[in-house]
């Protein structure tokens, strides 16, 4: 799995001796299974609720990376997919010391939570809830923080204005940095995620941002 | 009743739509919500055409009639124009009421001549000939025609088989103070519901029937023994398996709303993750239905019985445990109580 750099000073937030951290934006290309945005020309094709709900793209943040509460967060689109709805995936990536880490997400006929994993070579290192409130909910139901909102929801009839769909940013702070190169999910379709981001460092050096593009 | 465009939409999506409809409802006549939802339950029959499964036992109108001083009133009208003279009636008289209608017939729904199923709306005001409605579980504020709500409610007695118009209402004669007696009530009667025991009107049900913990196991191969099967005729049935489970999340969801209101949060947790297992295989079944792929969901419907089950048998446990802590307490209040009675009658005795 690709990481990948997100360069300019604003994100490379901290330097505490020779370790160097910083904003890591992962591509979920490989894992993305389901479509959470669509134009007005598609707005029939999300699959967000059984209701075919979807973000309206033209409404979302289009620049890559875009900051949401200053934290650095990127689009994993492929042709059909935006988003993971959880079915249980592992998601493997670069080993990278993380102390915090921040999803973006919505759930879907409901707020909801669930168990998630963080694993080392395939060993649990540590495990955590997931919550993530209702894309149709005013306020958010747990701890994330409303991160989008926008003017009307797509649905199988069009523009939908009685619904201001929003999108939520959830934030799972480790007691003390975790070295990890995993994260499972649980099965849980109601759940969805749109971009992660870890707040990592390499050990060993100021040099060591990663940049495996 | 004030003006029109104080009232707000009450959405929740712990409810059917029914009972988001009353919960608006009630609140209205000043009722605390935490309190009205306390059933968590469980009972599984088997019946001759499907299944009958419900966390309930006893009927939200005799609940709320015991234990909130709230009042239900149904009424049921064959002619529709009479029907919708009673509504105007009832509005006059400054009650908001409930009208059962056919989601097929409501413009502003995604469903409008999609699909028919049962559907309530609140109906709170009137702007001349036409009624102002709050549609909760499609947060829909605005004015529609009579026309509209006499055709829709029509239409459930043509096409889902309901004996006449039907619309509801409730009156709230005095206050009443929910108390922790009542919390102990509820949290007993659960209890004594999830260890088997059948409570009010499911005493008669009872011949046949899982009760609590024990009927678990049962429905979990029940359910996914009939995924198994794939049989694509019984969508009906998969629909209805559907909802009665999506009761259950729910109950549990304002089981835990309700510990929390009277400060149970560790154990309100447990109840909150719970539902959460309850909603997710409610969730597999809704996509078993619209994909028709009932075989994709049958692993994990099963893996999350499973932790759900698991749940389950430690939410009782923790029941057990409060009642337990909570009527001690109760005890020995009456005995120090009792004591302090017997010290203060021996120094009657005295000389």
């Amino acid at each position: 799995m690709k990481l990948e750099r997100l360069d300019g000073p604003e994100r490379i937030s901290l330097q505490e001796g020779s370790i160097v951290s910083a904003y890591i934006c992962l591509d979920l290309t490989p894992y993305v299974n389901n479509r959470g945005m669509t134009a007005i020309t598609d707005y029939e094709k999300g699959t967000l609720s059984e209701g075919k709900s979807s973000f309206p793209m033209e409404l979302l943040p289009t620049n890559k990376p875009f900051l949401i509460h200053d934290i650095p967060f990127a689009w994993s689109k492929t042709e059909e997919h935006d988003n993971i709805e959880l079915t249980g995936q592992t998601l493997s990536f670069e080993a990278t010391e993380v102390k915090e880490i921040y999803i973006l997400g919505v759930s879907s006929n409901g707020d909801y939570f669930d168990q998630i994993s963080f694993l080392h070579d395939g060993q649990e290192v540590c495990r955590e809830y997931l919550y993530l409130s209702d894309f149709a909910a005013t306020t958010a139901s747990f701890r994330d923080r409303q991160a989008l909102v926008t003017d009307y929801l797509h649905t199988r009839t069009g523009k939908y204005e009685l619904v201001q769909p929003r999108m939520w940013l959830e934030q799972i702070p480790f007691a003390s940095p975790c070295l990890i190169n995993q994260i499972r999910l649980e099965d849980n379709p109601a759940m969805h995620i749109f971009a992660i981001t870890l707040a990592g460092q390499k050990r060993g050096g100021t040099d060591g941002i990663y940049d495996l593009s | 009743m004030g003006d029109p465009m104080d009232f707000t939409i009450y959405y929740n999506p712990y409810h059917n739509c029914r009972n988001m409809t009353i919960s608006a409802m009630v609140m209205r006549l000043g009722a605390t919500l935490e309190y009205l939802f306390g059933q968590a339950g469980l009972f599984y029959k088997e019946e001759k055409n499907g299944v009958f499964i419900t966390p309930y036992y006893r009927s939200l109108e005799s609940e709320f009639a015991r234990s909130h001083g709230i009042f239900f009133h149904e009424d049921k009208i064959t002619d529709a124009n009479q029907f919708i003279t009673h509504l105007r009636r009832l509005v006059e008289k400054k009650h908001t009421v409930a009208v059962m209608l056919d989601i097929y017939e409501l413009p502003y729904s995604i469903y409008y001549r999609d699909n028919h199923d049962y559907h309530d709306i609140e109906i709170v005001a009137l702007e001349e000939e036409r009624f102002v409605i709050c549609d909760h579980h499609f947060q829909y504020y605005g004015v529609v025609d009579a026309d509209v709500i006499q055709k829709a409610s029509l239409s459930l007695v043509h096409h889902l088989g309901i004996d006449a118009c039907t619309s509801y209402y409730f009156t709230r004669p005095r206050d009443y103070t929910y108390h922790k007696d009542d919390f102990i009530r509820v949290l007993s009667e659960n209890c004594q519901a999830m260890k088997g025991k059948a409570i009010d009107y499911l005493v008669q049900e009872a011949a046949g029937a899982y009760i609590g913990l024990q009927a678990l196991e049962p429905m979990k191969i029940r359910i996914t023994e009939f995924l198994t099967r794939n049989d694509q005729r019984q969508a009906a049935f998969l629909y209805e398996l559907y909802k009665m489970v999506k009761e259950i999340s729910h109950s549990r969801h304002h089981f835990h709303l309700f510990l929390k209101a009277f400060d149970q949060e560790e154990i309100a947790f447990d109840f909150l993750e719970a539902a959460q297992h309850w909603a997710v295989i409610t969730n597999l079944l809704m996509r078993a239905y619209i994909t028709g792929g009932y075989n994709d969901v049958t692993d994990r419907v099963e893996r999350r019985f499973d932790k759900l089950i698991e749940k389950e048998m430690q939410n009782l446990d923790n029941m057990a445990r409060l009642l337990a802590a909570l009527t001690s307490d109760s005890n020995k209040k009456k005995r120090y109580a009792s004591k302090e009675q017997r010290v203060q009658h021996k120094k009657a005795l005295l000389p």
